[in-house]
């Protein structure tokens, strides 16, 4: 009975780990600028498979999710611009904090949120960087 | 050796002031504050944990072991360290005879530590201090922060020093509630019927740039003067504005008309810091005198 089974928890990532993870930016994303200079990102809403195959079934015709869009603030579009592949999100606070000259644990509060939130909208991934001992914590 | 090496000895040059929850010290220049609670400090450097701090203040008879359990509990619900007691470091600086000291170690699985429960007789408050080992060193520095341990008589270093904020109030004030933001800092003291309250917003130009670049669109957005106040145009001040207000509540007026004391008034101060891109604000409520409002907002700056 495969639905009744306990689910294994996901290993967490101790504070270090997940800072030394590598945001990436999906590649269904389109961003544009703003007049403003701001960033504005088009992204594909992500439906549970379930509901996709469920859309399809009912209009027959091949799914298309539908598309939203994003306008980053000024400190929003810099954390944007800092994602190329290759920066630890760790260099990216640091980064971020020298630019701005918010104190770094306020950036890295800052810019962890505002990762995770694209995270959880599909717009961003995140690829394990080096790995360390311990989990960083009393 | 790396340029700015935590685990060497730290002169006055390369060390800034730490202070909360009545506690002050002086520490590494890269040390940052981590976590903060009522009477909780948790200092870091380079995103682990480095020394913790635990204080209350102990109403009754002192027990150490039952103090030193409490104290050494952890916040959360992993099972606490078993702490060993050990025998006086003799690089560590001898504490004055009104305090009582005993140090501890323990060891974890990825992680060590050791620190001592410091009990002063002089104002009854039980210090547990704790720095953390990843077993790449570290000790050289502890003498020097443990030197630098006061918990009272603070004055005339800062009372209040944790991340990039520091000030100077009078000790009769207490911590009655914070909130550190990402971007917003608030931190409120309070004693008897006088409050300070004490902001700080970051970065200055992006707050700026959203408020038409104007100190009092900052005030009235995040509500820091009663609208009735507001209307009036600020002081201006050095690189900043002041409004001074007399309290229009009945109760206020009552105790005004049935007390022999001055009236006692309110203020806030509102400035920009370009050097730093912080915005800072002062708001001092039923405070005796505007001069101790003066003293408290120049004393509030930037680390």
């Amino acid at each position: 009975m495969g639905i009744f089974r306990k689910k294994t928890p996901a290993p967490q990532l101790s504070r270090e780990d997940a800072l030394n993870c590598i945001p990436v930016k999906s590649e269904a994303i389109q961003a544009s600028h703003t007049p403003e200079g701001m960033v504005r990102l088009h992204y594909p809403l992500v439906l549970k498979p379930w509901i996709a195959e469920l859309a399809q079934r009912f209009s027959g015709a091949p799914y298309r999710p539908p598309s939203r869009q994003l306008e980053l603030d000024e400190l929003g579009s810099l954390t944007w611009n800092l994602i190329n592949g290759k920066q630890t999100v760790k260099d990216i606070v640091r980064q971020f904090s020298r630019q701005t000259q918010v104190h770094p644990k306020e950036a890295e509060a800052a810019v962890t949120r505002f990762l995770r939130e694209l995270g959880r909208r599909g717009i961003v991934g995140m690829t394990p960087g080096k790995q360390t001992m311990g989990d960083g914590n009393a | 050796m790396p340029e700015s090496d935590p685990t060497m000895p730290h002169s006055v040059r390369d060390a800034k002031p730490f202070a909360w929850a009545g506690l002050a010290l002086s520490i590494p220049k890269e040390w940052e504050t981590s976590q903060l609670d009522h009477g909780y400090a948790l200092l870091e450097y380079q995103y682990r944990p480095v020394l913790e701090l635990k204080t209350a203040t102990i109403r009754g008879r002192f027990a150490f072991q039952r103090h030193l359990k409490q104290l050494a509990r952890p916040n959360h619900k992993r099972p606490a360290p078993l702490l060993e007691l050990t025998a006086w470091p003799p690089a560590w600086p001898v504490f004055p005879a009104t305090a009582e000291v005993q140090t501890f170690s323990w060891q974890g699985a990825h992680i060590g530590g050791q620190g001592l429960l410091v009990y002063c007789h002089h104002c009854h408050r039980a210090t547990l201090i704790q720095f953390f080992e990843h077993g790449d060193g570290g000790r050289d520095v502890i003498p020097r922060v443990l030197a630098s341990f006061k918990d009272h008589d603070i004055q005339p270093a800062p009372t209040l020093a944790v991340y990039d904020i520091q000030a100077t109030l009078p000790e009769r004030f207490t911590l009655a509630r914070f909130q550190f933001d990402a971007g917003c800092f608030e931190v409120v003291f309070g004693h008897s019927r006088e409050t300070v309250t004490l902001w700080r917003w970051s970065p200055a130009d992006v707050i700026l740039e959203r408020c038409a670049k104007k100190l009092t669109r900052v005030v009235q957005n995040n509500s820091l003067l009663p609208s009735a106040v507001l209307v009036e145009d600020g002081r201006p001040r050095d690189r900043g504005m002041e409004w001074q207000w007399q309290p229009m509540d009945y109760r206020s007026r009552l105790r005004h008309f049935l007390s022999k004391h001055t009236h006692p008034g309110h203020a806030l101060r509102i400035w920009h810091r370009p050097d730093t891109n912080r915005i800072l604000a002062v708001r001092a409520e039923g405070i005796e005198t505007f001069q101790a409002f003066d003293r408290i907002c120049a004393s509030y700056g930037n680390l």
